[in-house]
C-alpha cells in the first residue's frame, strides 16, 4: 500500500520525470479541468503524504526533484503557448516540493499557496483561449495596446508565478534555499533564473509590439477581473503568511 | 570574385534604379515634408498605395471607425457617400439584393466589421453553422503552395521565406546589426568615439572591422570574415551573395529593391546622402547605396548560413522553391503557424507536429478544419452584416448558393476598395464646402497702409486673416523663400545652407557678417561651455563631473520643467544672443575678389613665417613671396635677402607655402570661384524681385510699407523642430530670405530697373523683413536700422498691429491645440510662449496639421473667409500673367512642395507607425540626423503621432490636396502641359485640381482623364 502511495505522490501530486509525463498530458489536453487539477493534485498529495506520517524523504529523492524542475524549467524556455508553459512550469515549481519532503516537513497552507499562485494563470489561460482560441504569441500578440487591462493582470499573475519578492512561491524558495547546501542552492538558482527568463519571454511576446489588425482584441470582464485580482492578492498575502512561519 | 569595371558600373546603376520607389529622408536638422510614395508617383495613386503598402508593410487606409466618426461629425455628406457607393456598384447586376442601402450601412454603421477578422472564435451561434455549410470555399494547399513559392525572391527574400517556413527570426537579427553598422557609420557628431576609417567610404570602413569582428559570430553570423576576403569592392559581394543565393539575374532587380524597402528609412538616409554631393557629412564620411546593399547582403549571407546547419532544406532560392513545392502541404502549414494565420484551435497541434516532425499526419485534418473555420468565419461575417443593415436572418439563410456567392464577391470587392469610397466622399464634401464659401466678385482698391508678404504655409492663413481685420493691411501669399534660392553662410559657421526648396540648388552665396567690429578673443561663457562639452564627452570625467557639478543641472532641470516660461525667459536674458550682423548680398567685383584673397594669403604667409620660420618679414618681401608661390614671379636673389635666408631656403619656404599653406595657383583659382558665387548682380536682384511681385501681382498700388514676413517655429527639446519651420526654405527659417528679398527691393538701383519693366514702386515703399514665430505667433523685424526716419511712426502702428494680429491667432490656435475655447488673450499668449519653451511639451503647435487645400488666386477669393489655418494661399493674378510663365513657375514650386507636404501628412495620418513616426515618446535621436524609437529601430521618417493625431483619432483628416486655380482654363491647360511632374500628380489623381475661369464663369474639375465643369447644385453656388 505504501509503494503506491509513494508512487502516486512522485507521479502525480508532486511530479518528478518521467513520471510527470501524464500530468503533463493531462493538464494540456483537459483544459477545462485545468484550473480544478492545479489545485486538487497538490493538496491530494499532501494528504497522502499526511497519511503516510509526513515521512523524510531520502537523499535522492531531492535530487531527483531538483533535476525534474531544471529539466521543465529548461523546457519552458522554448514553448511557444502560454497553456504549455504554464504546465511545464507547474510541474517545475511542484517537483521542487522533494526539498521539503526530503528535507523538512510541508504543511496544508504551504502547499495550497504555492498551488494558488497558478490558478489565476490557469484562468487567464481559459480566458484568453475562449476569446482568441489560442495562447499562441505567433498568433496573439500587441496584447498590452489592444486589452491592457487583461495584459495587466497576465503580467501580475506570471510574475508571481517566477517567484517575484512577496509572492508565495518567493518565500517557499527562500525556505528551500535554507535548506540546501551550496551546490544544490546553485542548481535552485540556475532554475530560478530560468522560470524568470522563460516567463518574461513569453509575456513580452505575448504583450509588447503592434496588435494585429485583422484580430478582433476582447478585454476581461468586471467580474473575472475582480477574481483574478483577488487570487493574485490572496497570493501575495499568503506569501506574508509564509514570512511569517519562515520568522 | 573579381568584376570588370562594367559590371560594376551595371550593379551601381542597377542599384540605384532599384532603389526608386524608396523615398529620400533628409536630416533632420532640415525636415523636409516628403511624399513617402515619391518614388511611385508615376503610378496612378490607387495602384501606387496599394504597392506601398505591399513595399512598405503599411495600411493602405484609415479604419472605418475614424470614417464613421468623421461621418458623424458631418465632416462627410451622406450623399457624397451614396454616389461613391453608387458609381461603385455601377457595373454591378445584383439580384433583388438592395446592394445599395446594405453597404452604405456597412460603411456608416459597421466598427470592427471586417471579413478578416476572427469573428466566429465566439460565434457560438446555429446560424452561423447553418449558413457556413452552404458557403462556397476551397482550399488547395498544393495550390497554394506554387503561389508562395512563386513569392520567394520577388516578394520574400531568402532569410523571409526561412523564417516564415521554420519560425527563425533572420530579419529582426539582421535588421539589429545593420541599424548598428549604419548608426555607426553614419554618425554625424553624436559618438564621442566614431568608428574607424569612415573616410574611405561604408564598405571598406565596415569591412575592415567585420573581418576581426568576433561579436559577429555571437550574434549567429558564420564566415563573414572568408567572405569578405573574397568581395574588396561593394559590387562584388553584391554579385557574390546574389549568386550564393541562387539568385536568377532576371529577378535581381525584384530582390534589390525588397531588400532596400527592409530598412525604408536607414536606406531612404543613405540614398539622399549619396545624392547630396555637397553635403559635409557625405565628403568626410562617404556612404551611398551599393555599400549599403553589399553590407546588408553580406550580413543576411552570414545569418543564414548559420541557420542553414540546422534547417532540413539547403538555404539556397532554388532549393526553397523546390522544398515549397515538393512539399506544399506542410509548407503552407509552418507558413501559415508561424505568421499566425492558422485556425487558432489547431496552433497547439501543428507546433508538436512540427517539433515532432510529422505534419504528414495533422494534414487532413488541418487542410478541412481551415477550411471549416474560413467557412465559419465567412457565415459569421455575412450575419453581422445582415443584422446590421437591419434585415431579417431568415432571408440570408434561404438565400440561394448563386446570390450568396455574389453577395461574398461584393462584400469582398467593397472591403478591398472600400478605403477609396470613403476618401473620395470626403474630398467631394470638403470640396463642396469650400467652394461654396469662395468669393467671386473682383473689388478695385486703393493704396493701402501697408502690405504684407507672407508665406503661402497654410499657418500664415490665420495671421494673414486677424491682420487685415486690425487695420488697412493687404496681405499676400508667396512661396517663404520669396522667390530668392540662397545658399547661406551663417555668421560664425563655415558651411553653406540652402535656403530655397530641395528641388532648387542655389547659385548664390550669401554671407552674413558682424555689424561692428569685434575683437578676438572668446567670451567667458563660450569657455565654460567648451570645458562642460569636453567633460562630458571625455570617458573618464562624467563620473567626476557629477559628483562635481551635477546639483548645477539639476537646478536647470527644475527650471526647465516646473516654471518653463520665466526660467526661459531668464536663460535668454543671460544668453549673449546673436550679435547685430548685415548680409552681404551684391556680387563682389574681380579687383575685389583678387584683393580679398591677396589680403588673406599674405596674412597667411606673414603668420607662417613668424610661427613656423621665426622671421619679420617686411610687406614688400610678402607680397613678393605670394606672389612667387602663385608662379607669377621668379624667386631672385633680391628676395632671398630680403628674407634673410639662402636660394635653397626661399625655394624650400615657396613649396612649404604651396603645400602646407595652399597659396598656390590652383586654390586660389578655386578660390575666386567660390568668391564670385558670392552675392547678386543688379541685373539678378531686379529679375528676383520682378518675378516675385508679378508671380503675386504686386505690380502697383504700394504702400508706404510692406512687409516681408519669413516665419519660423521655437521648441525645445524637439528633434522635429526643423519640421515646423519653412518648408520653401529647406526647412529652416524664412528670416534669411525676407532680409535678402527686402534688401534687393530697397536698391535704388534694382527700383530703377523694374520701373523699366512696369513696376513703378514709389520712393517712399520700405520693404521691412520680419519673422513670423508660429509657436508664439510673435514677430520679429529685422535690419530697422536701415529704414529711413522718415517711417519709424508707421513702425510703432504696425508693431501694435502685429502685435494684435498674433493674439488673436495664438488665441485661435490654443483653441485648436486644448480642444477648449480660450477666453483670456494675454493668458493664452502666455500659454503660446510656454509651449515653445517647455521641454516636456510634445506639442507645441499643430503645425501644418490638417492641410487640405491651395488655392492659387487672389487673395478676394478668399478674404474674411475663416479658413481655420489649413488652406495654403499663393497670391497670383492672371492678369498679369499674359503667357502663363509665372502659373507654371508656381505650379512646379510651390505646388509641388504643398503636395509634399500634403501627402506626408495624408500617409503619417493612414499609418503612423509605417509612415509616420510613431510616438515622440519613444523616440531618441541617432548621430544628430534622424530619430529611432526605442534603442534601435528603422529611421524614423514620418510625422510624429503628436502631429497628426490626437490620442488614436486622426487630427489631420487626410485627403489629397485640393488645388484651386483661378486662371482661365486653356491658360491652366498650356501650363501643365509645360510641367510635366504637376501633369503626372494631376493625371495620376495625387492632386485634385479644380480650376475656376474668370472669363467663363464656369468651374472645371480634371477627373477620369478629362476636364468637367461644375454643376452649380454639385458645389452648392
Amino acid at each position: 500500500m505504501d509503494v503506491v502511495v509513494y508512487f502516486l505522490i512522485l507521479a502525480l501530486l508532486f511530479p518528478t520525470f518521467p513520471l510527470s509525463l501524464p500530468v503533463s498530458f493531462t493538464l494540456q489536453r483537459f483544459g477545462k479541468l485545468r484550473s480544478f487539477l492545479i489545485m486538487l493534485l497538490p493538496i491530494l498529495g499532501f494528504f497522502l503524504y499526511s497519511y503516510l506520517g509526513k515521512p523524510a524523504f531520502p537523499q535522492w529523492a531531492l535530487w531527483i526533484g531538483m533535476g525534474s524542475s531544471l529539466l521543465y524549467a529548461f523546457r519552458a524556455l522554448s514553448v511557444k503557448s502560454l497553456k504549455r508553459w504554464l504546465v511545464y512550469h507547474y510541474v517545475s515549481v511542484f517537483s521542487l516540493m522533494w526539498i521539503f519532503l526530503s528535507r523538512a516537513e510541508v504543511n496544508l497552507v504551504f502547499v495550497a499557496g504555492t498551488a494558488l499562485v497558478f490558478l489565476s494563470l490557469s484562468l487567464l489561460t481559459g480566458v484568453l483561449e475562449s476569446i482568441f482560441g489560442t495562447t499562441n504569441p505567433s498568433f496573439l500578440r500587441g496584447l498590452g495596446a489592444a486589452s491592457p487591462v487583461l495584459s495587466f493582470i497576465l503580467v501580475v499573475s506570471v510574475l508571481l508565478s517566477v517567484a517575484l519578492p512577496t509572492s508565495s512561491l518567493f518565500f517557499s524558495l527562500l525556505a528551500s534555499s535554507l535548506l540546501l547546501k551550496i551546490p544544490e542552492f546553485l542548481l535552485l538558482a540556475c532554475i530560478w533564473f530560468l522560470w524568470g527568463w522563460s516567463g518574461l519571454r513569453l509575456i513580452s511576446s505575448l504583450i509588447t509590439g503592434s496588435p494585429r489588425p485583422d484580430l478582433s482584441y476582447e478585454g476581461v470582464d468586471a467580474k473575472t477581473f475582480l477574481l483574478l485580482s483577488f487570487i493574485n492578492l490572496a497570493v501575495l498575502l499568503l506569501g506574508f503568511l509564509f514570512l511569517e512561519v519562515l520568522l | 570574385m573579381r568584376l570588370d569595371k562594367g559590371k560594376r558600373l551595371f550593379i551601381r546603376s542597377l542599384v540605384n534604379v532599384c532603389a526608386e520607389p524608396i523615398p529620400f529622408f533628409w536630416n533632420m536638422r532640415n525636415f523636409i515634408h516628403h511624399n513617402p510614395l515619391y518614388g511611385l508617383e508615376h503610378l496612378p495613386f490607387e495602384d501606387a498605395v496599394r504597392r506601398g503598402s505591399r513595399l512598405f508593410h503599411a495600411q493602405d487606409r484609415l479604419p472605418r471607425e475614424h470614417y464613421i466618426k468623421l461621418f458623424r461629425e458631418g465632416h462627410i455628406e451622406e450623399g457624397s457617400l451614396k454616389e461613391e457607393i453608387a458609381e461603385f456598384l455601377k457595373d454591378k447586376d445584383l439580384k433583388g439584393l438592395k446592394a445599395e442601402e446594405l453597404l452604405f450601412r456597412l460603411s456608416t454603421e459597421g466598427e470592427g466589421l471586417y471579413l478578416s477578422r476572427n469573428s466566429y472564435i465566439n460565434c457560438r451561434c446555429p446560424e452561423a453553422e447553418r449558413l457556413a455549410k452552404r458557403v462556397e470555399l476551397t482550399r488547395n494547399l498544393q495550390e497554394e503552395a506554387e503561389g508562395l513559392s512563386r513569392m520567394v525572391g520577388k516578394e520574400l527574400t531568402i532569410y523571409d521565406a526561412i523564417d516564415g517556413l521554420f519560425g527563425r527570426g533572420i530579419a529582426r537579427k539582421l535588421d539589429e546589426l545593420l541599424i548598428k553598422v549604419c548608426a555607426e557609420f553614419l554618425d554625424e557628431g553624436q559618438a564621442v568615439w566614431g568608428m574607424p576609417g569612415r573616410d574611405r567610404g561604408l564598405y571598406r570602413a565596415w569591412r575592415d572591422i567585420a573581418v576581426r569582428n568576433r561579436r559577429y559570430r555571437l550574434k549567429g553570423c558564420c564566415g563573414v570574415g572568408d567572405v569578405l576576403k573574397e568581395c574588396e569592392e561593394p559590387e562584388e559581394a553584391v554579385v557574390f551573395v546574389l549568386n550564393a543565393f541562387g539568385v536568377p539575374e532576371d529577378i535581381w532587380e525584384d530582390y534589390i529593391t525588397l531588400e532596400l524597402s527592409k530598412l525604408h528609412g536607414w536606406t531612404g538616409y543613405v540614398r539622399w546622402r549619396s545624392n547630396t554631393k555637397e553635403y559635409y557629412w557625405q565628403i568626410k564620411h562617404p556612404a551611398d547605396l551599393t555599400d549599403y546593399l553589399a553590407v546588408r547582403l553580406l550580413l543576411s549571407m552570414a545569418l543564414v548560413k548559420e541557420e542553414e546547419k540546422t534547417l532540413p532544406v539547403g538555404a539556397s532560392l532554388p532549393e526553397i522553391r523546390e522544398f515549397i513545392s515538393d512539399r506544399g502541404e506542410e509548407a503552407i502549414i509552418r507558413w501559415e503557424f508561424h505568421r499566425g494565420e492558422c485556425p487558432p484551435h489547431l496552433t497547439d497541434a501543428v507546433e508538436e507536429a512540427i517539433e515532432e516532425n510529422r505534419l504528414e499526419d495533422i494534414r487532413e485534418r488541418y487542410e478541412a478544419e481551415s477550411l471549416r473555420a474560413h467557412r465559419l468565419n465567412w457565415a459569421s461575417f455575412l450575419l453581422r452584416v445582415w443584422d446590421n443593415a437591419g434585415y431579417e436572418r431568415e432571408s440570408l439563410l434561404r438565400m440561394d448558393r448563386e446570390s450568396l456567392n455574389e453577395l461574398m464577391s461584393l462584400l469582398r470587392e467593397y472591403e478591398e476598395e472600400e478605403g477609396f469610397i470613403w476618401l473620395r466622399a470626403h474630398e467631394k464634401s470638403v470640396l463642396k464646402k469650400l467652394l461654396s464659401e469662395i468669393r467671386l466678385k473682383r473689388e478695385v482698391k486703393g493704396r493701402a497702409f501697408a502690405q504684407a508678404l507672407f508665406c503661402i504655409d497654410v499657418r500664415s492663413e490665420r495671421f494673414r486673416r486677424n491682420l487685415e481685420e486690425v487695420g488697412d493691411y493687404e496681405t499676400y501669399g508667396i512661396a517663404g523663400f520669396f522667390g530668392v534660392p540662397i545658399s547661406f553662410i551663417e555668421l560664425g559657421k563655415g558651411h553653406e545652407t540652402y535656403l530655397c526648396p530641395v528641388l532648387i540648388k542655389p547659385k548664390n552665396v550669401v554671407l552674413e557678417l558682424h555689424r561692428e567690429l569685434k575683437e578676438e578673443g572668446e567670451s567667458l561663457g563660450k569657455v565654460i561651455k567648451e570645458i562642460l562639452h569636453d567633460l562630458k564627452h571625455n570617458i573618464l570625467t562624467p563620473y567626476i563631473t557629477v559628483e562635481a557639478i551635477g546639483l548645477l543641472f539639476g537646478f536647470d532641470m527644475v527650471g526647465k520643467t516646473l516654471f518653463p516660461l520665466g526660467y526661459g525667459r531668464l536663460r535668454e536674458k543671460l544668453s549673449e544672443g546673436k550679435p547685430s550682423s548685415r548680409l552681404m548680398i551684391d556680387k563682389p567685383s574681380k579687383e575685389y575678389v583678387l584683393e580679398v584673397i591677396g589680403i588673406l594669403q599674405r596674412e597667411i604667409i606673414r603668420r607662417a613665417m613668424k610661427e613656423r620660420f621665426k622671421l619679420s618679414v617686411s610687406e614688400g618681401a610678402l607680397e613678393r613671396l605670394r606672389r612667387v608661390a602663385l608662379e607669377e614671379e621668379e624667386p631672385d636673389r633680391e628676395l632671398a635677402e630680403e628674407l634673410g635666408v639662402g636660394k635653397d631656403k626661399l625655394s624650400e619656404l615657396v613649396e612649404v607655402m604651396r603645400k602646407d599653406y595652399r597659396v598656390e595657383k590652383g586654390y586660389t583659382r578655386i578660390q575666386i570661384e567660390k568668391l564670385a558665387k558670392i552675392g547678386f548682380t543688379t541685373e539678378e536682384q531686379a529679375f528676383f524681385v520682378e518675378r516675385a511681385l508679378s508671380s503675386i501681382g504686386l505690380t502697383r498700388n504700394f504702400g508706404k510699407v510692406v512687409l516681408v514676413i519669413g516665419h519660423g517655429s521655437k521648441s525645445d527639446n524637439n528633434p522635429y523642430e526643423s519640421a515646423l519651420d519653412c518648408g520653401a526654405c529647406g526647412g529652416d527659417h524664412g528670416a534669411v530670405n525676407a532680409r535678402v528679398f527686402a534688401k534687393m527691393a530697397n536698391k535704388a538701383e534694382v527700383r530703377l530697373r523694374l520701373r523699366e519693366r512696369g513696376i513703378d514702386i514709389p520712393e517712399d515703399t520700405v520693404f521691412i523683413a520680419c519673422e513670423h514665430n508660429t509657436t508664439t505667433d510673435e514677430v520679429e523685424f529685422f535690419d530697422l536700422d536701415e529704414l529711413p526716419a522718415t517711417h519709424l511712426p508707421f513702425l510703432q502702428k504696425i508693431y501694435e498691429d502685429l502685435k494684435l494680429a498674433g493674439k488673436r491667432t495664438a488665441m485661435e490656435r490654443c483653441e485648436e491645440l486644448e480642444g477648449t475655447p480660450c477666453k483670456d488673450e494675454e493668458r493664452t499668449f502666455r500659454l503660446a510662449k510656454r509651449n515653445s519653451m517647455d521641454w516636456t511639451q510634445v506639442r507645441p503647435e499643430w503645425g501644418l496639421s490638417g492641410n487640405y487645400a491651395f488655392i492659387i488666386g487672389r487673395r478676394e477669393l478668399t478674404e474674411g473667409l475663416d479658413l481655420e489655418g489649413k488652406v495654403f494661399l499663393h497670391s497670383y493674378d492672371w492678369e498679369v500673367d499674359d503667357r502663363g510663365m509665372l502659373l507654371e513657375i508656381i505650379l512646379s514650386g510651390p505646388l509641388v512642395v504643398g503636395e509634399w507636404i500634403n501627402m506626408e501628412h495624408f500617409f503619417s495620418a493612414v499609418d503612423n507607425e509605417s509612415y509616420g513616426s510613431g510616438s515622440k515618446v519613444y523616440h531618441n535621436v541617432v548621430g544628430r540626423f534622424g530619430v529611432m524609437s526605442g534603442n534601435f529601430s528603422d529611421l524614423k521618417t514620418g510625422l510624429p503621432a503628436q502631429t497628426v493625431l490626437r490620442g488614436k483619432e486622426p487630427h489631420h483628416k487626410p485627403i489629397r490636396l485640393i488645388t484651386l486655380i483661378e486662371a482661365p482654363l486653356g491658360r491652366v491647360k498650356r501650363a501643365l502641359k509645360g510641367v510635366r511632374k504637376v501633369r503626372e500628380l494631376v493625371h495620376n489623381g495625387w492632386i485634385n485640381l479644380i480650376v475656376l475661369d474668370p472669363i467663363e464663369n464656369g468651374l472645371y474639375r480634371f477627373e477620369g482623364g478629362e476636364w468637367k465643369k461644375f454643376l452649380s447644385k454639385e458645389v452648392g453656388v
